[in-house]
Formats: C-alpha cells, sequence, structure tokens
C-alpha cells in the first residue's frame, strides 16, 4: 500500500492483518489473540511470523463461524456463563494471595479479554452440538469395529486377565465417535466456507 | 474436544492448563497513545470512496475524545465493512496535548463492464465469453476471480475446438466510481477438426457402428467436421441412443478427454464406454407399446437403471391405467439378475375392472359453495369429449382433499376435516363410481387485535392497509405468511433489504378468537448514491437517463432498480441490459447502481415466404371470373428492413415490403417512442404505397402519407389521433362492374382524412382470450379542408366480450356496426371512359346523386369472410354490380359473430362451433333484419343493368364449427361455415377472359353468359389467431 506508509513523526497503530470476505482481523486482534493464548496457556506469548501466521488461521476460521452464527441467528450464550469457567481458571491458576491483576498486565491484556475468549469457547462447542452433532450418525456396527480395532486391545493390553464387554464401552464409544465425525463435519465445512470466501493476508503484518 | 475444535478455540483447554512460569514484562498493546484526546481526525488520501457525510458518522472514534484502542479496531472494522477499502491502516502523531490519528487506504475496484472483442469465431460467441468469465457487474474485482475468468474462457474455447485462441484483458479504471471495465481480446485462432474417436472400455459392439453415429464424419466426402461443444455433445448423445436402440439401457457413455494434435490440428476425443447387459422392459397383465412404456418408464430416457426410476415407472404407469377408467390399477416391478449379458424388468399390471367417475357430491360445505370448491379439485366427472372415464385415482382424491382442506384453513377454519367416501357401482351400474366428499368446517378463527411494532420509517397506516390479517378477519398462517410477503416487499421497495419480521399469537378474550402480534425489525435504509450507466456506443446518453426511474438520494429499491431495466429493454435498441448494486453487501448506506447495456444491431433484415388459401374474392390464379368467389391461392413474399436507434435517440426507420398475386405493398415508417419524454405517448410517420387486387371487383391503388399520435390512457384504453392524405384509385382495367358506375366510383380521388380511434382491451390474452371485454371506435372526417376531394364522415365500432361458461367452455361474441355518410359532393357532368381502345364520355345519370355513390370503391366498406361473416368468401358481402354480379360494396356494414369455445383434445386442440350473421349494406337505411332475400326483379340476359333490381339489403347467417389448434404465436384457426340465406343474384358466369372480351356491357353481347347465381353454401378459412 503505498499511501500506507507512516508518516514522519506518526506511528502505525493498527492495520488489517487479514481480509475474510467484509469482515478483517486486525494487527492488534492478532497481538491480543496470541497474549490471551499464551496467557491461558501459561507460556511466553510467541511473536514469530510462523506463530502469527498460525494464529491468524486460527482467527480466520473462527471469523467464518462468527458470520455464521449471526447469519443462523444462533442464540449466543450469556456472559455470565463463563463466570464459572473463570472462577475455576483462577482458582487452579491463581490461588488466592497470587497476583492475577500483575499477571494479566504483564501479558498486557485485560481479565475482560480473557473471559471474551472463554465465552468464544462455550459458544463454539454449543455451535457444533447444535449444528453437526445432530447430523452424525454411528451404528451398532461402527461401535463394534472400533471397540474390536481400538478399545479392546488397548482394554487387553493393560488387563490381560479381565474379559473385555462391548457393552461397558458402548456408551462411550458412541460419544466418541460422534464427537470425532462432528469435527470432520466441522472441517469440512470450514473448507468450504474458506473456499466460499475472500481471504487476504496483508503479507506486511507477518514479518 | 476434537482436534478441529480446539483448533478453533485456545490452544489447550482450561482443565489442562498447566503450571504457569511467569513471564517475562511484555510489551503491552500500543498503550501510548490510549486515553490522549483526539485533536484530529484526517484521511489519506483525502478523496475517500465513502460519501463524506457518512464517513465520520461511520467511525466510532470522534474527534476531541480519548483515543480507545477498541474504537480504533472498531474503525477500521466498519470503514472495512463498506466494502470501499482493500487495506487500512491507522496511524497516531503526537499534536499539541494530544494525538491526530490518520487512516490511511487503499481503495477497492469493483467489475463493470465486460467486453469481449477481437477476431471471434462464432461457438462460442462474444455473448458466450463474456458470460464464462463469471465477473458479475457490481461485484469486487480482485486478480484471481480475473485468472479465473481467463481460465474459464480458454477451457471454452478449448471445448470448441479452438486450441490455439488467445486471451489479452485490457483494463479501463474509472477511479471516481471505483469501477474497473475489462475488454477481453480474443483471437480464437483456427478450429481444430475432429477425428476418430478413441473408444475405452466394454463396448459390446462393432467400433465403427459407434463412430458413425455420432455423425462426425461427412457421409459424403468422409471428412471430418470442425469440433464444438455442441457437435461433441451431440455425438455422445448420438451414441447413448444407440445403446438405448439395444436395450442396453445402462451403458454409460463419457467423455474422457480430448487429445488435441498441434501438427494435424486435429482433436481425437477420447469416449468411455461401459454398454452394460441388454435389459428387456416388459409389462405382465396388460397390452402397452413400447412407445408408450418408453413414455412413462424413465430408465430409457435417463440412460439409467436405479430402484428410485422403476419405482417412477410404476407409479407413472398406475397413473397411466388409472386415467384410461382403471382407477384400482395396481404396478409392481420385478428385476431379474443379469445372466448371460441380459437382464429383464417386468412391470406387473392389475388394472382391475374398468370405472367411470360418474358423480362427486360434497356436503357440510357452508362457508365455500360447491362450484368454489369444485373448481379446486383434480377430479373430474366422466365427459363425452375430454376425460370419457372421468379423472380420478387415489392419489388426486388425497390431493384434492388436501386443497379443500387448505381452502378453509387459509380462511380460519382451524380445525377443518375433509373425509372421503367413494362407491362403487353407484345406482346399480356395474362399473359407475362415485366419491362422497364430507366436510365439517368447524369454527372460524378470526382476529381479535393485531399489534404492529417497529414501524418507524415508513407509513403505518399504509402498511395496515394492505394485510390481511387485520381485526375481525379470518386468522391462518397462510395469512400471515401473505402479510410478511406484504410488509417486507414494502420495505425492500423503501430500501431497507435487512427488515425482518416476525410474529407470535395468542388466544383471544372471547372463543376461537386470537391476538395477533407483528414484529418488524427495520434495519438500516439504503439510499442511491448515483446511477452509473456503461456500455453506450451509439445511443446518446441522454435517452438513457431520461428513461431512469431512480434518482440520486431515492430509497434503493430493487422494483425501481428492475422497473428501470425494463424501460430500457423496451426501448428496443439494447440486446442486453444488467443491472446491479455495486457491492451489495458492503455496509453503507449509499450505494452506486449499475446499469450495463450491450447496444442491439442497427439494422434487422425479415424475408418470408407464405400463401394464402382459400374462398378468396378472386385473384389472377383464379380460373374463373367467380363473382361470387372462388377457391384461390396467392403466394407472397414479404421482405422487411428496419434501422433502431436512428441518431442515436431510440427512434427507428423501417421499409416494410411484401408482394402477392394479390396485392404489392411498400410501407415506409418512421417510429418516435415515447414522445415528449411520455410514457404515454408515440409518433409515427408512414409512408405506403399499395396496389390491392383483395377484392375481385377490382384492384385499387393507393398512395398514403399519415401521422399519428397515440396515446395511452390506462393499460387497457388507447387513443390514437391520425391524419392520413392519400390519393385512391381503381386501376379500370381490372374492373369487372359495369362501366356505368365508372364515374362515380372509380374515379382516382385525393383523400385528406382526419380519424381518431380509440380502443378499449380488456381481454385475459389478446391472442387467446377467455374473459373480458375488447371495444373500437374509429371516426374518419374527409373533407375539404384537409385537402379532401371528397367530404364524408366514416364510423365504425365493435364490441366483443368473451364470457366463461363453467370452466372448459367459452362463450364469445362480437358486434360490429359501420357506417359512411358523404355530404357535399357534386357529380362531374361527363366522365371519360376507356373500353379497349375507345374513349366514350358517358353522361351522368340525371337527377341527384345519392351521396352513397360518391364514395370511392376503395373507400367503401367490403367486409364478409374469415373475421366478419363466415357465409361469405372474403369481401364478398353487400351490394353487388347488376350486370357482372362483383360486390361493389358498400356504406353501412352490421356483423354479428357468436362462439362456443371448448377444448377438444388434450390441452392444445379446440373447437368452435360458431354463428355469424350480418350483410353489408348501400347505405344505413337499406340496413334490414330480415332473413329472406327477395327474387330479383327485370334481370334477365340481355336486360339493361339499370332494369335490374336485386335485393341484396337482408342478413346472412351462417353456422358452423372450427377447429383450433394451439402454437405459441396463437392457435391455428380452420373453420367451415355453411350459410343458411346465401344471396342470389344475376352476373357474368366465364372466365376472365370472357369477361374481358365481352367488353362494357357483357350481358348484352354474350347473354348467355349471364345467369342467375349465387354464394356457394359452404365456406372454408384457414389462419393464425381467433376469430375475434
Amino acid at each position: 500500500m503505498g499511501a500506507c506508509v507512516a508518516l514522519a513523526g506518526a506511528e502505525v497503530i493498527d492495520r488489517i492483518a487479514v481480509s475474510v470476505g467484509n469482515a478483517v482481523i486486525t494487527a492488534s486482534d492478532l497481538d491480543r489473540e496470541i497474549r490471551v493464548t499464551a496467557f491461558l496457556n501459561g507460556v511466553k506469548p510467541d511473536f514469530s511470523s510462523a506463530a502469527k501466521r498460525a494464529t491468524a488461521d486460527r482467527m480466520v476460521e473462527q471469523k467464518l463461524v462468527r458470520r455464521e452464527l449471526e447469519l443462523s441467528r444462533f442464540p449466543a450464550p450469556d456472559a455470565s456463563a463463563v463466570e464459572a469457567e473463570w472462577n475455576e481458571f483462577r482458582k487452579q491458576r491463581y490461588p488466592e494471595g497470587s497476583p492475577l491483576e500483575r499477571a494479566l498486565a504483564e501479558y498486557g491484556i485485560t481479565e475482560q479479554e480473557v473471559k471474551d475468549a472463554l465465552l468464544w469457547q462455550l459458544t463454539l462447542l454449543r455451535f457444533i452440538e447444535i449444528r453437526f452433532r445432530p447430523g452424525v450418525q454411528v451404528s451398532d456396527s461402527d461401535i463394534e469395529e472400533y471397540f474390536e480395532k481400538d478399545v479392546r486391545p488397548a482394554a487387553e493390553a493393560s488387563r490381560p486377565s479381565q474379559s473385555t464387554s462391548l457393552e461397558d464401552y458402548r456408551d462411550r464409544i458412541r460419544e466418541t465417535l460422534t464427537g470425532q465425525r462432528a469435527d470432520v463435519e466441522l472441517d469440512n465445512w470450514l473448507k468450504e466456507a474458506r473456499q466460499r470466501t475472500e481471504i487476504v493476508f496483508h503479507e506486511e503484518v507477518f514479518q | 474436544m476434537g482436534m478441529v475444535r480446539t483448533r478453533l478455540a485456545l490452544s489447550a483447554c482450561l482443565v489442562l492448563v498447566s503450571a504457569l512460569s511467569e513471564p517475562a514484562a511484555l510489551r503491552a498493546q500500543s498503550p501510548k497513545y490510549e486515553g490522549q484526546d483526539i485533536v484530529n481526525i484526517q484521511f489519506v488520501p483525502v478523496e475517500q470512496p465513502v460519501d463524506p457525510a457518512e464517513l465520520f458518522q461511520l467511525l466510532p472514534l470522534k474527534r476531541g475524545q480519548p483515543l480507545r484502542m477498541t474504537e480504533v479496531r472498531a474503525s477500521i472494522e466498519r470503514l472495512f465493512a463498506t466494502g470501499r477499502y482493500t487495506d487500512i491502516q491507522v496511524d497516531a502523531e503526537p499534536y499539541s496535548t494530544g494525538v491526530i490519528v490518520r487512516f490511511l487506504t487503499k481503495n477497492s475496484w469493483f467489475i463493470g463492464n465486460v467486453h469481449a472483442a477481437g477476431s471471434i469465431l462464432d461457438h462460442p460467441n462474444s455473448g458466450q465469453l463474456e458470460t464464462a468469465t463469471d465477473l458479475d457487474l457490481g461485484q469486487p474485482y480482485t486478480d484471481a476471480k480475473l485468472q479465473q475468468g481467463i481460465d474459464n474462457q480458454q477451457r471454452l474455447l478449448e471445448s470448441n475446438g479452438l486450441y490455439g485462441a488467445q486471451i489479452h484483458p485490457v483494463f479501463a479504471y474509472d477511479s471516481q466510481y471505483q469501477q474497473v471495465h475489462v475488454r477481453f481480446n480474443v483471437n480464437s485462432g483456427p478450429r481444430a477438426r475432429l477425428t476418430a474417436p478413441r473408444l475405452q472400455g466394454d463396448l459390446k459392439m462393432d467400433p465403427d457402428r459407434i463412430i458413425a453415429a455420432t455423425r462426425w464424419r461427412r457421409w459424403f466426402f468422409q471428412t471430418w467436421k470442425p469440433m464444438t461443444q455442441d457437435r461433441v455433445r451431440l455425438g455422445l448423445d448420438r451414441i447413448r441412443n444407440l445403446y438405448l436402440k439395444e436395450n442396453r439401457l445402462e451403458a454409460k457413455v463419457s467423455l474422457d478427454s480430448v487429445d488435441y494434435d498441434r501438427e494435424t490440428r486435429s482433436a481425437t476425443p477420447v469416449v468411455r464406454i461401459d454398454a452394460g447387459p441388454h435389459i428387456e422392459v416388459r409389462t405382465i397383465g396388460a397390452n402397452l407399446s413400447q412407445k408408450t412404456l418408453r413414455r412413462y418408464v424413465p430408465v430409457f430416457e435417463e440412460h439409467a437403471v436405479d430402484h428410485d426410476l422403476l419405482v417412477e415407472g410404476a407409479r407413472n404407469l398406475r397413473d397411466y391405467f388409472q386415467r384410461d377408467g382403471y382407477f384400482e390399477s395396481q404396478v409392481e416391478f420385478k428385476e431379474q439378475r443379469v445372466i448371460n449379458d441380459g437382464a429383464s424388468i417386468d412391470y406387473l399390471v392389475n388394472t382391475g375392472p374398468r370405472h367411470k367417475l360418474v358423480s362427486i357430491e360434497i356436503a357440510g360445505n357452508r362457508f365455500f359453495d360447491t362450484a368454489t370448491i369444485r373448481e379446486r379439485m383434480l377430479l373430474q366427472t366422466a365427459s363425452l369429449l375430454q376425460f370419457r372415464h372421468g379423472r380420478y385415482s387415489e392419489n388426486l382424491l388425497t390431493q384434492d382433499e388436501q386443497s379443500i382442506r387448505d381452502l378453509y384453513q387459509s380462511n380460519g377454519f382451524r380445525d377443518v376435516r375433509v373425509t372421503h367416501r367413494t362407491v362403487d357401482d353407484y345406482r346399480g351400474k356395474s362399473g359407475d363410481i362415485a366419491v362422497f366428499i364430507q366436510i365439517e368446517e368447524g369454527p372460524q378463527y378470526i382476529v381479535d387485535t393485531l399489534e404492529v411494532d417497529g414501524i418507524e420509517h415508513l407509513n403505518k397506516a399504509d402498511i395496515l392497509s394492505a394485510l390481511s390479517s387485520l381485526d375481525g378477519q379470518p386468522f391462518s398462517e397462510f395469512n400471515v405468511a401473505v402479510d410478511r410477503d406484504t410488509i417486507l416487499a414494502r420495505y425492500f421497495e423503501e430500501g431497507f433489504p435487512n427488515a425482518t419480521f416476525e410474529w407470535s399469537s395468542r388466544p383471544g378474550a372471547q372463543p376461537n378468537r386470537v391476538d395477533l402480534h407483528f414484529v418488524i425489525t427495520e434495519g438500516e435504509r439504503q439510499f442511491i448514491r448515483q446511477v452509473l450507466v456503461s456500455g453506450l456506443q451509439a445511443t446518446r446518453p441522454q435517452l438513457v437517463y431520461r428513461n431512469l426511474r431512480l434518482n440520486p438520494g431515492d430509497p434503493l429499491s430493487p422494483t425501481a432498480i428492475t422497473q428501470t431495466q425494463r424501460r430500457l429493454y423496451d426501448l428496443g435498441i439494447f440486446s442486453r441490459v444488467d443491472s446491479a448494486i455495486q457491492d451489495p453487501d458492503g455496509e453503507t448506506s449509499q450505494k452506486f447502481v449499475l446499469y450495463e447495456m450491450d447496444e442491439a444491431r442497427r439494422y434487422s433484415l425479415a424475408v418470408g415466404v407464405g400463401a394464402e388459401f382459400a374462398r378468396i374474392g378472386g385473384c389472377q390464379t383464379c380460373p374463373d371470373a367467380a363473382p361470387a368467389g372462388a377457391t384461390g391461392f396467392s403466394p407472397r413474399v414479404t421482405f422487411d428492413i428496419t434501422r433502431s436507434n436512428t441518431w442515436g435517440m431510440g427512434h427507428s426507420v423501417s421499409l416494410r415490403t411484401r408482394a402477392s398475386t394479390l396485392e404489392r405493398q411498400g410501407l415506409v415508417s418512421y417510429a418516435w417512442p415515447r414522445f415528449a419524454d411520455s410514457d404515454t405517448l408515440n409518433v409515427s410517420f408512414t409512408g405506403l404505397y399499395e396496389d390491392s387486387r383483395d377484392v375481385n371487383t377490382f384492384s385499387a391503388k393507393r398512395e398514403e402519407g399519415s401521422a399519428q399520435l397515440s396515446q395511452r390512457f390506462t393499460k387497457a384504453t388507447t387513443l390514437f389521433y391520425r391524419f392520413t392524405y392519400r390519393r385512391v384509385s381503381v386501376d379500370q382495367s381490372t374492373l369487372k362492374i359495369s362501366p356505368l358506375l365508372i364515374p362515380l366510383l372509380a374515379q382516382p380521388v385525393r383523400l385528406g382524412l382526419l380519424s381518431l380511434n380509440w380502443v378499449q382491451d380488456r381481454r385475459d390474452d389478446p391472442i387467446d382470450p377467455h374473459k373480458g371485454i375488447y371495444n373500437t371506435l374509429d371516426l374518419g372526417l374527409a373533407e375539404h379542408t384537409f385537402g379532401s376531394q371528397r367530404n364524408f364522415l366514416r364510423f365504425l365500432a365493435r364490441n366483443s366480450t368473451y364470457h366463461p361458461l363453467g370452466k372448459r367452455l367459452w362463450l364469445a361474441r362480437s358486434t360490429e356496426f359501420g357506417q359512411i355518410y358523404s355530404f357535399h359532393y357534386q357529380a362531374p357532368a361527363c366522365t371519360p371512359v376507356t373500353s379497349g381502345n375507345i374513349t366514350t364520355c358517358l353522361p351522368v345519370t340525371s337527377g341527384p346523386t345519392p351521396s352513397s355513390e360518391a364514395i370511392p370503391l376503395p373507400e367503401r366498406f367490403f367486409a364478409g369472410g374469415g373475421t366478419s361473416n363466415r357465409g361469405f368468401p372474403d369481401y364478398q358481402s353487400g351490394p353487388r354490380d347488376p350486370t357482372t354480379g362483383f360486390p361493389l360494396g358498400g356504406n353501412a356494414l352490421l356483423f354479428n359473430q357468436t362462439e362456443l369455445r371448448f377444448p377438444l383434445v388434450g390441452n392444445n386442440i379446440g373447437g368452435v362451433l360458431f354463428h355469424d350473421f350480418g350483410n353489408t349494406f348501400a347505405n344505413v337505411a337499406s340496413l334490414s333484419f330480415r332473413v329472406k332475400q327477395h327474387s330479383p326483379q327485370g334481370c334477365s340476359p340481355g336486360s339493361a343493368a339499370q332494369s335490374c333490381s336485386e335485393d341484396f339489403n337482408y342478413m346472412v347467417h351462417a353456422v358452423g364449427f372450427g377447429l383450433r389448434y394451439r402454437t405459441p404465436i396463437g392457435p391455428f384457426r380452420v373453420d367451415l361455415g355453411y350459410s343458411i340465406n346465401p344471396p342470389s343474384f344475376f352476373g357474368f358466369k366465364g372466365s376472365q377472359q370472357d369477361l374481358i372480351n365481352a367488353g362494357v356491357n357483357p350481358c348484352a353481347h354474350t347473354p348467355t353468359k349471364c345467369v342467375e347465381q349465387s354464394v356457394s353454401h359452404f365456406q372454408f378459412f384457414f389462419s393464425i389467431g381467433q376469430t375475434f
């Protein structure tokens, strides 16, 4: 962008990193996502080109899902729904007396931004539940095949003396297969959505 | 949580969070300017694509307020969402006590005119190449889309054998409106020739036979044809049909690839064939021809055999038998396994006994009368012509029950119940069926109160007045859906594309009452920023702008956009008019509306050949002089040329010529549509030369110039104001009437005629009307003031009405009355008359000249025939020359036609029974409704014409029947008429040469040729279009 060169004395404070259809991911969005993810994972934020690109890819898919949520008028979970998750996280990671506020400041993020990230997780889970899981079919033969191929060998290897019954595992296998297939459905949907949407990465941001 | 969910969400789940090692202090997100006051907001470049007023309104950042990074981000998102930018960067610069925020932007481009030109061979033509690009008007332009477009064009060209084609896009940028116009310079190059296809797979047939079936090689010269997409496709279809004929119903034929050899410029199609087994389809239990089987079992048409198609075939066959009266027929199928390359499909048919649906009884209906219900039903009782066994099946009965249920439910009867009972051997007659339908209407639910919220920008009263679910009206979900469509359509028309509608209901205060609540969310309103027009070459832009029904600032109405598009098409000068909203998904309230046109070719030629064959009045090919008309044949050639869009103003000039043994005609016209920028006014100027022989009494020459202004008052009513100046003359060498009448009737006359024509057309279909009314009134005044040598007033009125009589019967009637009244006529004292080489001066009959004789022959009413009274040949009604018997025309006419129209066979062939009566009269005083003709007085061979008195002043009645075959240009018509009381007259009977040889008084010279004769009782007519 010829015109988009910071003028003398001026400093770039934000810009488009990726455009996804009519929506954008800004450089500051990218920066925040890296910081919040690092904070939740308890690692140091990685601002390398590769990490930025990987984060941007993930955010593109988030944008596609968000767009679908808006178009289908998907009922978003209430903001208060994340309070329990937040409290759990805080209890585990920052027991009483630990400096949560200082940690947030050091990561350069706010408590609200972390809560927003948690809320997004909840929204996504609900979206998959409603959009993809109902369409997944798991037959008895699928369950039997999975049991014979994966579960029984592993169970017998770990407890050779005990017999392994399909009925003990049926519900868990059904749940696992349903989850896997819903993920595949989501993955396919994302691929199609990517093809349908004009996605442009602004390389200057990733250097 | 699976792989994708994890990737989409965060890198790890909360439950897996490990012990955290405290990170080193990290750089926060641009906190440097956070909270500083915004001193100014600037844009680079200064000229921005978003309207300035809207631009600052869009931005969450405001001058004088503290800078927040969240608002910077939101500003970028908001600006980008307008679709007008491809890149946005935000800078901040300290200034005084605050900060200057600067948006550096890069504009996006949108697709404008897309054109393909250059050296393009047809197949594909330039239009197909343009369509192949998929570059849609107004959509965002990207390099990827362009490349995709070029690839698509390349594929299209190669599929047409154009392997050496070159495509170069040339761009024209319109930075003001962010449009990029793309012109594809295409050089098609030479076309490849097909060669013998390479056949792969399991052919089970002689390859030469397959290759011959493709018809890719010329049968006579044995050379290969040039490759086109259509030719290849047709060749493959022919191979499929070849296998189909061999009953290989599962044969798969596909084009794997085409190998192109650049050296020989030949293309070798690689065709993959899987012949599959012979499959015989049979019916067991009923005889059915292979033709019928192929029509109803879709495996033949689909070239595939699967369970669904076989089931559909069984259903079709069952319906076929049920339509034929076997109402209880059952059809099943059985597939045999493939053995020795053969298999079979047996349709097992159990027709059961044949029935006839003789009665449909409906009971319990109070709200709707039986006729209203019956007209929605598919079941039909047996009738002689259309459904000899009636129309009945369980499936149709179920559909009818549902239709009745829908009818009631849409009118508030939510609890309606419809049941049926079928009685076989009705009233003891074997095979007769009666259907009894019982309706339990239940209570009607009524809207108690309707509450509508959310209408803020539009007139609520206007919207409410158009709704169905108002207080006191029946409540139904159907009505609510109609209201929803009505409301949203109104909003869309007014520029609210994102308006939404929701509704809810609750029981009202009283039983069977409902309180309704509509909630409308209007969304953001969109307006027209500007209308952009492209693609004009010769057309003046002003012509287009005058026809736009959109102005900047108007609400963005899809209806108005489409109306304008239609208006531009209606100009008749564009072959294509595309309309679009630039970047429709962009979130901005101001939109550009785009029109892109392709101008039509300016010259159009039409050459036609045809013929008339009927009992026409007379012609050069008719063997007899035949004053009563004879069967004639008249070949015809037409040549028309039109130049449209003259001077780029949408006017047109055309020359139409016609030559036949009956007439020669040349017509030059200049048409000026939408005169004075008015949709309702059209002006035309016409010059006409006509030499017509369609009346066998004479040949008339007409040289005419006219100017006409038409004014459309309503959709149905139009007025034509016309001034005509013409010279009419009779070719005396063709005149077959008594020379004594020549001075009065056949002199060349100049006429200036001012006329007014009123047309009211309320027919449902002008080509084949079934209901409505059609009225015309024609008033004309010829007067010396207008340069006319004769003074007369002409009046002709017609009234036609069309009435449905039940579902399949229509009554059509038409009455026509006309009169010509002459005034201020002075007969000449002496008029020269030429007979052979001798010219004599004949005195005019003493005494006052009847004003009726002042009207020259070509201006008189000549009627009778296919459109007035089918008891006459064309133009043979009314008074006749007492010497020769040829028609003289009249100055008054009255005709009435009545037709009963009905379907005869299927939907395309219909019949009519008709009764016509009427005649042409010497004048209005002679008009009589008498049905019997008086015998002639004093008429005998050799007698003087003046002593012969004949009666033509009576009503001739004709009855008959006709057939109508529906075609896209109107019904093809054949009518056979029988005249109950055709006129008898005294006249010449012989060949044309006999009449010429007989001289000026033929009956005196050849008395044996002058006998009493009459118009034939039988007449027939062929033509296109209904009679009236």
